[in-house]
């Protein structure tokens, strides 16, 4: 049953199969919880928002038609539900405050790759959420600029000036840390 | 093609021109003869990386996959939201000897609802016309008492 595809799993859940059920999750759950964590910027909301979101996997399986696939579905359910926490105000999470460099003096070179990661993680989490979630879905998840406007219900032109805007910023980020 | 849009079409779909769409492909090489196009490229390209690098850093541990799992088990799952259409074909179609009573019990209830609809309308009017026959007899009664009651007249002559 490991090998069992997608769609064939959303097929046993439709007629009530909670070990498809299981099983599906445990396949997708790992990459939703970080795309969620990486828009909401909190792990226990993240973890929150997954559960949640394999819940009306459950709940809507009956209407589900595989005109895309369960995946590109599944991640407009979580981005979705990101997006819509996001519009809420809420705490600043712990996490935010990052890690204490590495003091040993052989590690040089790895923190100044560190710290440009850092500032550009930072400026991936400064931008406004259409436009991380954009680079995330197509970098994170390797997702086409098709299928991301399908993840966010848009047009594909519309991504596609979200990820030309996000890019002058990160690039911005990038110039600005090799001053 | 000018610079601009070069940078345009690396934003939009990466920093690997052999991605891009073919429309597009067939003016990358000579683009890339300009150093300035050519400085975009690998700029663009040391983006992607820390990009990618950036995301794949942030890995998701065994046991916050766990806890959500065991958030789901923790509780029974919720009714499914079934299509009308689907669950009356599911009905009709699938699991008839399931079903039969159902449909029988519906029958039987119709029937039963315009047998007491026709009876009672039966009565309602039956009760209405005795009504009305009571109502005109009375009336002519007490009209015929008013209009040629002798005794009310007595007595006004002159």
């Amino acid at each position: 049953m490991e090998e069992t595809a997608d769609q064939d799993l959303m097929a046993g859940i439709a007629n009530g199969d909670e070990a498809a059920f299981r099983l599906l999750s445990r396949r997708h759950a790992a990459r939703a919880i970080r795309l969620a964590q990486r828009i909401v910027q909190n792990h226990a909301l993240a973890e929150e928002i997954v559960q949640e979101a394999l819940l009306r996997v459950w709940i809507n399986a009956p209407r589900w038609r595989p005109a895309a696939p369960f995946q590109t579905w599944f991640f407009r359910i979580v981005v979705n539900l990101c997006l819509n926490q996001k519009r809420r105000p809420s705490f600043a999470p712990l996490e935010s405050a990052g890690d204490p460099p590495d003091p040993s003096p052989d590690a040089v070179g790895q923190i100044e790759a560190r710290e440009l990661d850092q500032s550009i993680a930072a400026a991936i989490d400064a931008l406004p959420d259409r436009q991380r979630t954009a680079i995330l879905l197509t970098y994170h998840e390797g997702l086409s600029n098709a299928e991301t406007a399908t993840v966010l219900g848009t047009s594909v032109s519309a991504v596609e000036t979200l990820l030309a805007r996000a890019k002058r910023a990160l690039r911005a980020a990038l110039a600005g840390h090799a001053r | 093609m000018t610079v601009f849009r070069f940078q345009h079409l690396i934003d939009v779909w990466g920093s690997d021109p052999s991605r891009w769409p073919a429309s597009e492909q067939a003016f990358t090489g000579r683009m890339l003869a300009d150093p300035v196009a050519r400085a975009l490229l690998d700029q663009a390209k040391m983006l992607d990386q820390v990009i990618s690098r950036a995301e794949t850093a942030a890995k998701i541990p065994d046991h916050a996959v766990n806890r959500v799992l065991a958030g789901l088990r923790s509780r029974p799952l919720p009714p499914q939201r079934l299509p009308l259409l689907s669950r009356w074909r599911r009905g009709a179609a699938g699991n008839y000897w399931v079903t039969w009573p159902r449909f029988a019990a519906l029958a039987c209830g119709a029937t039963l609802g315009i047998v007491v609809g026709l009876s009672s309308l039966g009565m309602s009017m039956a009760i209405s016309l005795d009504l009305n026959l009571t109502q005109t007899a009375a009336t002519d009664t007490d009209l015929s008492g008013n209009l040629f009651d002798a005794d009310s007249v007595t007595g006004l002559g002159p």
